[in-house]
Order: C-alpha cells, then structure tokens, then sequence
C-alpha cells in the first residue's frame, strides 16, 4: 500500500525535537535504537557492522591522543539541528564550550563532523552531507568502510559542498580547522598493516 | 528538504502509538491515524460531516438493543502497526473496564466512515484495512453525493458485495438485525 501516492494527499504526522525527546523519555524509543529524526521523521537506522565499530574506535582514540583535550569529542552523540531535526553523527570534533554550557551540540559547536558508512553510505552522502552543508558544518569526512577511501567535503555552499576530495590508504589527511592533527588513513582503514 | 521514498522511516507500533498518546506528545485536539507504522493526518470536520456524524450516532444508540455501545470518532486497534479513528463504530458490548484498551475487531459489528474530502482514501486505503482485520461491514457516507455505499460479505479479507443507496433507501447491517436506518433522516433531517 502506498500512503504516499500523491492522489491520496495524505499528510503525515511528523515530530519536532522535543515531541522525539520526549519519547525517548517515556521509553517509547528505546536506548539502543540510535534514532535520528530529520526534518521531523523518525528514521530506521541500519545496526552498526564489525568494521564500523572498530574504524570507529581507531578513529577516536587518534583524536584523542593527537588532541589531548584541548577539543571535546562526541562519539555517537546528538546534534541538535533546528526544531525538527536531531542526528546522532559518528564522531564530531567540537569548539571548546565555557564550562556549564550543557545544552545538545548544535552546527556552530561543530569544526569537523565523520561519518564512518557500511550499509548507510548512500544515506550518508545523498541526505546527511547536504544536510550538514545546509547546516554550515564547516568540514565532513565519509569513511567509506567498502572502498577503504575518505571523503572530504569542504567548503559548504547551500546544500552541497563545493569542495570535495577523495583520499586513499597512503594518504595522510589534515582537517582544515584542526590543523593540529593529522590522520594517516591506513592507521584507520588498514590498522593490521602497521 | 523532503525526504526521498527510499529512506527507511522507523515503523510506530500500536503501543507505541497508544503509549505517545498517554505520554501527552500529541495534543488533545489532534485527529492522527496510525497506518502501516506510519502516523497520518486526518482532514478537518467540515459542516456536514460533522452534522451527518452527531444524527448517526443518535439514530443508532436510540434504536439498538441496549447491550450495543456506539464509539464515535475514537481509536480502535486493528493490526500491529495499524490503529484507525473511523467516525462511527458499533460495538457489540460494553468494555470490562474503562482502562480496557481500544476495541479490536472482534468486538465491532459495523463501521461507519463519513466522506467528504477523504472519500477517495476511505475506499482506497481504509475499506481494504478493514477488510484485512475482519471487519464484517463497512458504510461509507458520500457526503457530496448523498449516498452511503455498503461493503459486506467479507470472505478472504476482501468485501464480495458493495452496494450504493440513495436518499429514499433504507438500510440494516447484516449483524444489527434490529436498526433500520433510513437515510432521509441523515441526508434530510428537517423534513
């Protein structure tokens, strides 16, 4: 049955940010459902795979060796995007926050945003990047788990980035904002190697 | 940004639907129907519907047996995912409790949908749902027609008989042998 067959006209009932919370809240979303609302629909996330775990563990523990805590790093924690829309990206690096400030992350607390893609990779590049554009993140990596390659989207520019570079294993990458760090690709992509 | 069709949208179950409701996410005045997982917004009462609603309802409470209880515009629950407001129900007793949650199939002897801009999704989508979770009857009121077309005979989950009646019929639902409605008295009621 097609719902969304546009003779029906039929509207759905969508959320807002705080009707989502609110549920997590009531338990009628459960802890471990990872749930992203965008544009105020509850999306069905793909379960997270074996390598996007680990990628994603390499992925942290570099930065935080590299950084010290001189930025915090929310791995798998909420960014708060207008009324409608809240995302659970994979890693963010955030700009300092004076102590006390404990409000959700928003696009202004954000200098580099990654998403590491098995299964969601097509979701990640066709709805997150241009949402993240939209949103002035200044800077997103895809790690594509199947191609062992990054995506480097820069320079935002309504809903796309104007600036977008592909990176192998061999390659040595540097955020543009955190010019403090680097990342050798194969120590994320390709660990065993080493 | 709309999203594509392709994107996997979280399905609400019934509970879930039932439970946001009693965790106060929506607002009283709300008028939301879950189908297929998905929660979708029902177009506003207009004039006569609200009108060829109120006659129903007291027409067939003044004119059922006593054990009968009609439900106007409440949720009953239908399938794991699906939990639809038709504008009348009647049910074939009372509840055990007032927390009993909403009725289910079993209980219901006749539906009734009053149409006005949502005539096309009532037959479309919604007489094939009741069909599914064993509905015996089905009215759908045509408000710009003045019609009330009928969909009983239910075998296999789909309805063998519908049948239009105009203005001067008079109908009585196959499992309510005692009510006889006339329709002048919903299409007519000043006469």
């Amino acid at each position: 049955m097609a719902l969304t067959a546009p003779q029906l006209e039929i509207e759905h009932r969508s959320f807002t940010v705080e009707e989502f919370l609110q549920m997590a809240k009531a338990g009628i979303l459960g802890e471990d459902e990872r749930g992203e609302l965008i544009e105020g629909e509850i999306i069905k996330m793909t379960p997270i795979g074996e390598e996007h775990s680990w990628d994603l563990i390499w992925l942290d523990g570099e930065f935080r060796r590299q950084l010290q805590d001189k930025y915090p790093v929310s791995v798998q924690g909420p960014l708060r995007v207008g009324s409608r829309t809240q995302l659970q990206p994979d890693l963010m690096v955030l700009r300092p926050r004076p102590k006390g400030k404990r409000s959700i992350p928003t696009p202004a607390d954000v200098l580099l945003m990654i998403e590491v893609a098995d299964t969601s990779l097509r979701f990640d590049k066709q709805i997150k990047v241009p949402l993240y554009a939209k949103n002035g993140i200044p800077e997103v990596c895809i790690v594509d788990v199947d191609a062992r390659a990054i995506t480097v989207y820069l320079d935002p520019l309504e809903d796309r980035y104007s600036n977008v570079t592909e990176h192998k294993i061999g390659e040595t990458i540097s955020p543009r904002f955190l010019p403090e760090f680097s990342l050798e690709i194969s120590r994320v992509l390709d660990p065993e190697a080493e | 940004m709309t999203l594509a069709p392709s994107i996997p949208r979280r399905p609400i179950t019934v509970e879930e639907f039932f439970q946001m409701g009693s965790a106060g996410i929506f607002r009283d005045d709300e008028r939301i129907e879950l189908i297929d997982g998905e929660i979708v917004e029902m177009s506003p009462i207009g004039n006569e519907h609200l009108w060829i609603v109120t006659l129903l309802v007291n027409l067939i409470s003044r004119n059922v047996n006593s054990n009968r209880l009609v439900q106007a515009q409440n949720p009953i629950r239908l399938q794991s995912e699906t939990a639809l407001q038709p504008d009348i129900a009647v049910l074939s007793s009372y509840p055990q409790s007032i927390e009993d949650s909403p009725a289910s199939p079993k209980d219901i002897l006749l539906l009734i949908e009053v149409s006005d801009t949502s005539l096309r999704f009532d037959q479309r989508v919604k007489v094939p749902i009741y069909a599914e979770s064993g509905i015996a009857e089905i009215w759908i009121v045509d408000v710009a027609a003045r019609t009330v077309i009928v969909y009983r005979d239910l075998a296999h989950q789909s309805y063998r008989t519908m049948t239009t009646h105009k203005m001067d019929d008079k109908l009585t639902p196959t499992l309510i042998p005692e009510l006889t409605l006339d329709l002048r008295q919903i299409f007519n009621p000043g006469a």
